[in-house]
């Protein structure tokens, strides 16, 4: 039998987490297998059972990943949003670990879109992809005294978002006691992320719009985006040059440099949220670079959420250091963000009240502060220990009702992500922005 | 027979070819199936019988010109690229069969009316004849080029079956994209690529290779101890 304790082990690469990720779906096949047999000798063995063991494997499997996807999964676990989140991040692994595309497909690609292959287009274009991208390839081309980075998508990438998600429904529903309506509208919005993802004329129109809006914020470089060589399969920007983040914070990078990073990054988050009221949602490492003079290069728009107005006035309130000594304004906020409902019994209404106070008051903190140490150990382990917690509250699984609103899904998931990149840059960031709009 | 007359009437002929072709295409389309008659096709044409008879002796040998020319046109195109003859076989192959496929969107409601009427293309109906020899004539050509650059692995008595392979290669191309109903038929060109890297990894030097070695060198050290 499988050894429950398998905390000490830490996966490292993609594929060991790709082959976590299989297992998992080996060992919910025999749970079922199991159930059934159980089922056949007595017809009443209870179906709990069956959500306990599945739950509990996906747990046991997730708590093994240290990496962004138990971050995202902690973070999204906090309206039972977990299993979701385990899949998108199987299928975003799924989608690296395609090989790459054939040039002459490539060349078909351009064809298709232009008329003309990439060598008629370009001076130089190489024949080989130089980075992978979510859902495509990159390959670089120069034009004139330009270097530019050109994505190419991997052709039937938008109905494969939508296949693999259709597959994960049943599952979900029956493991975690969803109601089809509050599955829906979880797995609605993680949908139109994705195939949003998956449009690249609309990634051109908002890349452009985002990138000049934010061109304020100093210590920020955008590339300047090219329509005439785009369309919805292909995106033609400007090569940044300069290693990206993730690289770059393997090495140490000058503190003075970290610092210069990372208030770029905060004040282009702040920036968004507040100004433009939509929000790069995609803080990953692999998204940022660098650049040979030091200052944040800021690349792929792919996955983009825009804040409703009503959304953003309840959900920033949850960073007003004020609103947790007024309690009456606390409940209110806390009802419009569907942490808790009117229907709720007295005990799970005290239950979740503490709860989100806690959570709040914990993702909150730095907001309270004029400059905020993101490279705070005893910080982030009480986060980190807190989103485990959360993870495996019972409370939190059994309930019927989705805890948190749709809206805050990509947000929450952004500010762990925005977290996270700071404290690993061990920086202080100066929370008032710097920028003047 | 003068040679000047004869380049004339080849050009008269071979315009006379695709009128009647064209034509053909034509009422299929309409109407979903073969015209009743010679007779009543060529009345419908303003030519003679004569004249179509000339060209063609059935309309299975109209339907073979049309297939043959869809083929050559890609053949055609592929061999005129520039960085075609940079390519190592296993691009060839994919450029072939994605400019193939190009060619065949061109004529896809006519190619859908021909497939609907038939069961297994696989067993090479009539029509499809002068298609196949001519695509695996090009293949051929591509595999040989592919084993003298070392690209492609020689296996005396399996390499015998490779055109077969192809063949069935290409008609399960066919049927996929047949039926493929996603926008620009994207999943056929996902089919393209996995499938001739599939092929390609079998017939390059691998696997397979190393095992036969091993077998071989394992019988032979037993016959000598």
């Amino acid at each position: 039998m499988k050894d429950e304790t398998e905390n000490h082990s830490i996966p490292i690469s993609k594929v060991h987490r790709v082959t976590h990720f299989l297992t998992t779906g080996a060992r919910i096949g025999r749970n079922y297998l199991r159930h059934y047999g159980r089922k056949l000798v007595d017809p009443e063995a209870p179906r709990d059972l069956l959500h306990e063991q599945n739950a509990d494997d996906i747990y046991a499997s997730l708590s093994r990943l240290k990496g962004s996807a138990l971050k995202v999964a902690q973070m999204l676990s906090m309206d039972r949003n977990l299993l979701p989140a385990a899949y998108q991040e199987k299928f975003a692994m799924a989608q690296y670990s395609v090989p790459p595309l054939s040039y002459p497909l490539v060349v078909k690609t351009f064809r298709s879109a232009f008329g003309k292959g990439p060598e008629e287009m370009f001076d130089t274009f190489t024949r080989k992809a130089v980075n992978a991208a979510s859902m495509g390839q990159v390959h670089k081309a120069t034009l004139g005294d330009r270097t530019l980075a050109v994505k190419i998508q991997y052709p039937g990438v938008a109905d494969s978002v939508k296949s693999d998600l259709a597959m994960v429904r049943p599952i979900a529903l029956s493991m975690f006691h969803l109601s089809p309506t509050e599955y829906d509208q979880f797995i609605g919005e993680v949908e139109m992320r994705m195939l949003e993802e998956t449009d690249y004329a609309l990634e051109l129109k908002r890349s452009i719009a985002l990138s000049t809006k934010s061109k304020a914020i100093p210590n920020v470089v955008f590339p300047q985006y090219y329509p005439e060589y785009s369309s919805s399969r292909i995106l033609t920007m400007d090569w940044l040059e300069g290693e990206p983040l993730g690289e770059a914070m393997k090495k140490d990078i000058p503190r003075d440099e970290a610092m210069v990073l990372g208030q770029a990054m905060w004040d282009f988050y702040h920036f968004q949220m507040h100004e433009l009221r939509a929000v790069h949602a995609d803080p990953h490492p692999g998204n940022f670079i660098r650049t040979a003079d030091g200052k944040l290069g800021i690349i792929d728009f792919g996955c983009v959420k825009e804040i409703p107005n009503a959304f953003h006035a309840s959900y920033f309130q949850l960073l007003d250091p004020s609103l947790l000594e007024d309690e009456e304004r606390k409940l209110r906020v806390f009802a419009e963000l569907g942490f808790i409902y009117p229907d709720d019994t007295p005990r799970d209404r005290a239950f979740f009240i503490d709860l989100f106070t806690q959570l709040v008051a914990l993702l909150g903190r730095p907001f309270r502060f004029d400059t905020f140490d993101f490279a705070d150990e005893v910080y982030f382990s009480t986060l980190y220990d807190f989103g485990e917690k959360l993870a495996n509250l019972k409370e939190l699984r059994r309930s019927r009702k989705p805890r948190g609103a749709r809206d805050a899904i990509y947000l929450n998931r952004t500010y762990f992500g925005l977290y996270t990149i700071l404290h690993d840059l061990k920086v202080s960031v100066r929370i008032k922005p710097t920028y003047r709009s | 027979m003068e040679t000047t007359r004869k380049s004339t009437t080849k050009k008269a002929a071979s315009s006379g070819r695709k009128k009647i072709a064209r034509a053909y295409r034509d009422v299929m389309l309409k109407t979903g199936k073969q015209p009743p008659s010679v007779y009543s096709f060529c009345l419908d044409l303003g030519i003679e019988e004569e004249a179509f008879y000339r060209e063609f002796g059935s309309f299975t040998g109209v339907e073979r010109e049309i297939w043959k020319e869809i083929m050559n046109a890609t053949i055609r195109r592929v061999t005129g690229d520039k960085s075609f003859q940079g390519f190592s076989a296993r691009e060839k192959m994919l450029a072939l069969c994605y400019t193939l496929l190009e060619e065949l969107t061109r004529e896809r409601s006519f190619i859908l009316v021909q497939l609907e009427r038939t069961a297994r293309p696989e067993l090479v109906p009539p029509f499809l004849r002068d298609f196949r020899d001519s695509y695996l004539n090009f293949t051929s050509r591509i595999l040989q080029e592919g084993q003298e650059t070392g690209e492609i692995a020689r296996r005396p008595y399996l390499e015998r079956g490779y055109p077969r392979l192809f063949w069935l290669h290409l008609v399960s191309l066919l049927m996929y994209w047949k039926s493929d109903d996603s926008p620009a038929f994207t999943k056929t060109d996902a089919f393209v690529e996995k499938s001739v890297q599939l092929a390609f990894d079998l017939i390059t030097k691998g696997v397979v290779d190393s095992a036969v070695d091993l077998a071989r060198f394992m019988f032979q050290s037993r016959r000598h101890t």
